[in-house]
């Protein structure tokens, strides 16, 4: 039973804030995420965001594990297009002196050339991913929801003992 | 129940989950737990374990305490075991203190200003032994750049040190009798292999030839001619126009036996070429036999005793062994500690990571990531006897000489008295400010006691220095992959140990080295890392080589005779009947060849001598005729 509650708690926490703008915003900090290498700075804080914040867990983990896959791909991209931020606009160096002397900056590990490259594919992606999603979650809830719920499947699942306890629980809960 | 409702909703539309800001307290707190009760036993785990990997034997730490806020560490008796003698630890120190800057830490620094390092021993006891298991020795061998160097010279030291001869003097005393294992090789003998070969080469060829003699013209053809020549000369030839005729038939069959005899002339010729090539490759054999002889001897292990100097043998795993440690520390040097390089028109430091590159900016007051800028090693006589009077200093030593702009220095000099170690003295320079690596070593240690120095440790014979003094003097320059090493030593009052499963072995073995009491050795490394040229020499090692020359001498003549008389027993007889077999096909082939060609040289010397003959005839015909017409005018 404690088992069931678990699951049952997480799927809630799945579905929970589900307008569209809460799932675009899971997608595009899914994408930060994935791209960002694990144990940064910013990495933490973006966990923290997905923690603290009303932003749709599930969007985030499925955002997630997606680009996480897509970086591995990408990281020879990320590598170069960091390298050269960091190293090729001569400009730019009196910036990353500075950010490399501002207390606690420095562990975001923004010298490295993948951390860069892949912040940067952040900052180009976000706003186009966030739009993107946006009309396709829009799209989803207007023709594939609607077919899905008429469909046999969804109906076999709906009458199903596990749904009907999964339902009676929120029931009870609510 | 409507109040209830919009509170509800509330809940949902704030930005904020206050929810979950309990947990990431509690969260929070318990990391705050771990840092002041778990964290300093944990760092001393892992210091211990890197160390050991470093080391390749344990290295142990009584205590570590940091005092974060306040930027204090302070470690507590720290073991170096020595990997060659577990039981023993290479040294010891009591305390090693320093304070770090906090404010850097929050910049991702390590700034480590002033540094101390009290209480060195040497040689002390350890409680239990300080072998790593061998999964964990593994992971502890040396990396890439020892591998690169040791691999140019190992390659040049090993065939030294597996030719070695005093690696095999126990076949001296079983060389005698090894005929049985010598039949054993017997079916890898080259020349056996090649005598077949040949055999079937020859019988290939003599088909060949065989045919060839086939094309030769046939007896009826020479009969023919010979009738056709009978023919020519026994024909009626009083007539001039019968006389032409006669020279036109002769000439006719002067061009076709010419023609014959030049095609049986050039098949002779070519037979005759591939008969002596044929009879070069039967040669060759000799010396293959000579080299089956030689295959034999290596593959029985005798011991080869041509060498002016075993020197390379048997120092040569020793300076490597001192080279060993040393390329460990230039690995992690150049690879902790990169060189600075140019990009576009900004100087910075690229560190290769796993993922991606570090890149350090080379600006005014810029501080490196690790810095240790002074280190003092301090450490007195007292009453334990392992420990000496040590003083040195540290210098410089970080992530990112090129933002430091200073190379790294470290110097140490010291005794240990009590242990018979004099003026040692260490000076390190690890230059990586520029834009190449540069490195060099000088090391000197005036006196230090030796014992259990293998020179040999085979399964039957073990010769090693079991007690000696030494003073030893090394130089290492590197830049790059250019490195430069000098090593000289020098060894006293020098003891040996000497075990043999052969008693002759070992008094031969005594008698060359007994009266050597003092060695000297050195070595001299120069060129690429990837292939170096060395040179090793030492004075036992020009000894040894003579003495077992002159000790072994008519061991190794008869064991030579030995084997050549055993390859030559199976050789021999097969040997002979190619060669036979060889000179028959010779001679049946060659021989009515040449008859062949004497019989249509013979019918043509025959038919030019006819027409010799007939155009003489002609010609006097001729006269007559003209003698006749300048006559008739005048009887009118």
């Amino acid at each position: 039973m404690l088992i069931l509650r678990q699951i049952f708690s997480f799927l809630e926490l799945l579905h929970k804030e589900t307008s569209s703008k809460q799932l675009c915003a899971g997608f595009v900090l899914g994408m930060f995420l994935g791209f960002t290498p694990t144990l940064t700075l910013h990495w933490f804080l973006g966990v923290l965001v997905l923690i603290l914040f009303r932003i749709n867990i599930g969007a985030t983990l499925l955002s997630w594990s997606l680009f996480k896959v897509l970086a591995f791909l990408a990281d020879p991209l990320f590598d170069e297009a960091g390298l050269y931020f960091l190293t090729d606009i001569p400009p730019l160096n009196g910036l990353w002196v500075f950010l490399s002397r501002v207390p606690l900056f420095p562990y975001s590990r923004f010298n490295n050339s993948i951390v860069m490259g892949s912040f940067l594919f952040f900052l180009i992606l976000a706003v186009p991913l966030f739009f993107l999603s946006k009309y396709l979650v829009d799209q989803y809830r207007q023709i594939v929801v609607r077919r899905v719920r008429a469909s046999i499947v969804w109906r076999t699942w709906t009458a199903s003992k596990l749904y009907r306890l999964y339902a009676k629980y929120q029931e009870l809960k609510s | 129940m409507q109040n209830t409702k919009n509170s509800k909703v509330d809940r949902f539309t704030q930005p904020i989950r206050w929810a979950t800001v309990a947990p990431l307290g509690i969260i929070i707190t318990l990391g705050i737990i771990y840092f002041v009760f778990f964290f300093d036993h944990h760092l001393k785990g892992f210091l211990e374990y890197m160390g050991s990997r470093l080391n390749g034997a344990q290295v142990n730490i009584s205590r570590v305490q940091t005092k974060f806020f306040q930027g204090d560490f302070s470690l507590e008796k720290l073991e170096v075991t020595n990997k060659n003698q577990p039981m023993k630890n290479l040294f010891q120190i009591d305390q090693i203190h320093f304070r770090f800057l906090v404010p850097a830490v929050f910049k991702m620094k390590f700034i480590i200003e002033d540094m101390s390092v009290k209480g060195v021993h040497y040689g002390t006891e350890r409680e239990r032994s300080g072998i790593l298991p061998e999964s964990q020795a593994a992971a502890s061998r040396y990396p890439s750049f020892f591998d690169r160097v040791s691999a140019g010279i190992y390659t040049k030291l090993k065939e030294d040190i597996e030719n070695s001869p005093l690696q095999h003097l126990r076949q001296f005393t079983t060389g005698m009798n090894i005929d049985n294992e010598i039949r054993d090789l017997r079916g890898e003998l080259s020349s056996l292999k090649k005598i077949d070969a040949f055999q079937e080469e020859l019988d290939q060829k003599t088909q060949n030839w065989r045919e060839s003699t086939q094309k030769l013209p046939t007896q009826t053809k020479l009969s023919g001619y010979s009738t056709e020549l009978k023919k020519i000369t026994e024909g009626p030839a009083n007539r001039p126009d019968e006389i032409v005729n006669k020279i036109q038939s002769a000439n006719t069959l002067y061009k076709e036996v010419k023609q014959q005899s030049d095609q049986v002339q050039s098949l002779i010729q070519t037979t005759q070429t591939e008969m002596d090539s044929f009879a070069a490759q039967i040669r060759s054999l000799d010396s293959i036999i000579q080299q089956d002889v030689q295959k034999i001897f290596k593959k029985l292990e005798l011991p080869r005793l041509d060498f002016e100097d075993l020197s390379p043998a048997i120092v040569g795993q020793k300076v490597l062994e001192y080279l060993g440690p040393m390329a460990v520390w230039v690995d992690l040097a150049r690879r902790y500690m990169p060189r600075a390089t140019k990009s576009g028109n900004q100087t910075v430091v690229k560190q290769q990571r796993l993922q991606g590159t570090d890149v350090r900016f080379v600006a005014e007051r810029a501080l490196p990531t690790f810095l240790l800028t002074h280190a003092a090693i301090h450490s007195e006589l007292s009453e334990d006897p392992t420990q000496g009077n040590v003083k040195g200093k540290a210098e410089g030593i970080t992530t990112d000489p090129p933002i430091y702009g200073k190379p790294t220095v470290l110097e140490v000099s010291g005794d240990f008295p009590r242990s018979y170690i004099r003026g040692a003295q260490a000076k390190v320079v690890i230059d990586h400010t520029g834009s190449n690596f540069k490195e060099s070593f000088l090391a000197r240690v005036n006196s230090f006691p030796i014992e259990n120095w293998d020179f040999v440790d085979a399964d039957d014979l073990k010769l090693s220095v079991e007690k000696a003094y030494g003073r030893i003097s090394l130089q290492v320059a590197l830049m790059d992959n250019q490195l430069d090493i000098n090593l000289l030593a020098k060894i006293d009052n020098v003891e040996y140990a000497i075990k043999s499963t052969s008693q002759k072995i070992e008094t031969s073995l005594s008698r060359i080295v007994g009266s050597i009491r003092a060695f000297d050795m050195t070595a001299r490394i120069k060129g690429s890392i990837e292939n170096p040229e060395v040179h090793v020499s030492s004075s036992i090692g020009k000894s040894l080589a003579a003495g077992l020359k002159e000790e072994f001498k008519h061991q190794m003549a008869a064991i030579n005779d030995n084997i050549r008389k055993n390859v030559l027993s199976q050789v021999d007889a097969r040997k002979s009947k190619l060669t036979d077999s060889f000179k028959t096909t010779q001679s049946n082939v060659l021989e009515p060849m040449n008859a062949k060609l004497a019989s249509l040289n013979k019918i043509q010397s025959s038919v030019q001598t006819e027409i010799q003959k007939l155009q003489k005839q002609q010609a006097s015909g001729l006269k007559d005729k003209v003698k006749d017409k300048v006559k008739l005018p005048l009887k009118f």
